[in-house]
């Protein structure tokens, strides 16, 4: 599994987000020209390798995974972090070591669009491929 | 021909408690530091009409720990090598250590280094955001450090 489709099925898992986001419009960065608020984009960022004097460790790392969230306002793209940040802070299984907010992301609004976009940063690690 | 420079990536190191030798790879290598020779030094100088030399000889040599790092498994049963580590190190063992160094980019011919020694230091860890990572310290305790030709590797 890779790590988008991983942070893809814990995202869509989350029954508190896909009340506020349905899990349609929720997906990995690609061409989804003309899609309405609200709706959840997500992409790896910044990989760590890891290396070993045999070749690359299984573990794999990146410190910064980010979650574009976008709504019609800031108040209700804040209402959607909170459930994103609920969904993925803090979650491992038996192929991730972790995944948590990190340090960073950022909040504005499209005046010619109309559209409040929030942005998360988290770091992830785990067994991807 | 001189290779114009090769990375010291697939270097290995391996240990045994046995002699004759039964080498057990460490795994998960990230990192090491071979270890280094460094010979003392006494002063030979006399007093002279000819020359305004210092003269010096050589002393002791003295070899400096080498060190390693490995991407930390604590489990013994899927990491054997880093449990018989942790055994040597509480055991105070004077074990055997073989290090090769690649000579050439296809990773097919090594330069092997030998010596005896026992583990100085055994620092693991367990940071919160961070790949957990354990760093070997090794003492040299042997008669001298054995150097072959480069050939192919004995470590698997």
């Amino acid at each position: 599994m890779t790590v988008e489709e991983k942070v893809q099925e814990v995202l869509v898992g989350n029954a508190g987000l896909t009340a506020l986001v349905p899990a349609s419009k929720i997906r990995v960065s690609g061409d989804d020209q003309g899609i309405q608020v609200p709706y959840i984009m997500h992409f790896p960022v910044a990989e760590i390798p890891v290396e070993t004097y045999s070749g690359a460790a299984g573990l794999r790392m990146w410190t910064s995974y980010q979650v574009d969230i976008y709504a019609g306002s800031l108040s209700a793209a804040a209402v959607i972090r909170d459930a994103v940040l609920a969904a993925l802070n803090g979650y491992h299984d038996s192929i991730t070591d972790r995944i948590f907010q990190a340090p960073g992301g950022s909040s504005d609004y499209n005046t010619d669009r109309k559209v409040a976009h929030v942005a998360l940063d988290f770091e992830v690690a785990g067994l991807f491929v | 021909m001189a290779q114009g420079g090769v990375l010291g990536n697939g270097s290995k190191v391996a240990f045994s408690a046995s002699s004759p030798v039964s080498w057990t790879r460490v795994g998960q290598l990230l990192n090491f530091e071979p270890p280094t020779l460094e010979v003392d030094e006494e002063e030979t100088t006399v007093s002279s009409t000819t020359s305004n030399y210092k003269r010096f000889m050589p002393g002791m040599i003295d070899v400096t720990p080498m060190s390693f790092t490995v991407l930390q498994d604590l489990d013994e049963v899927t990491a054997a090598d880093q449990a018989a580590l942790a055994g040597y190190a509480r055991d105070l063992t004077t074990i055997w250590w073989r290090i090769e160094i690649p000579t050439n980019r296809a990773k097919t011919r090594f330069k092997a280094m030998e010596f005896q020694g026992w583990i100085k230091k055994r620092a693991p860890s367990a940071d919160v955001p961070s790949r957990q990572e354990t760093m070997f310290e090794i003492r040299f305790d042997g008669d001298g450090i054995a150097e072959y030709n480069a050939g192919s590797s004995q470590i698997s």
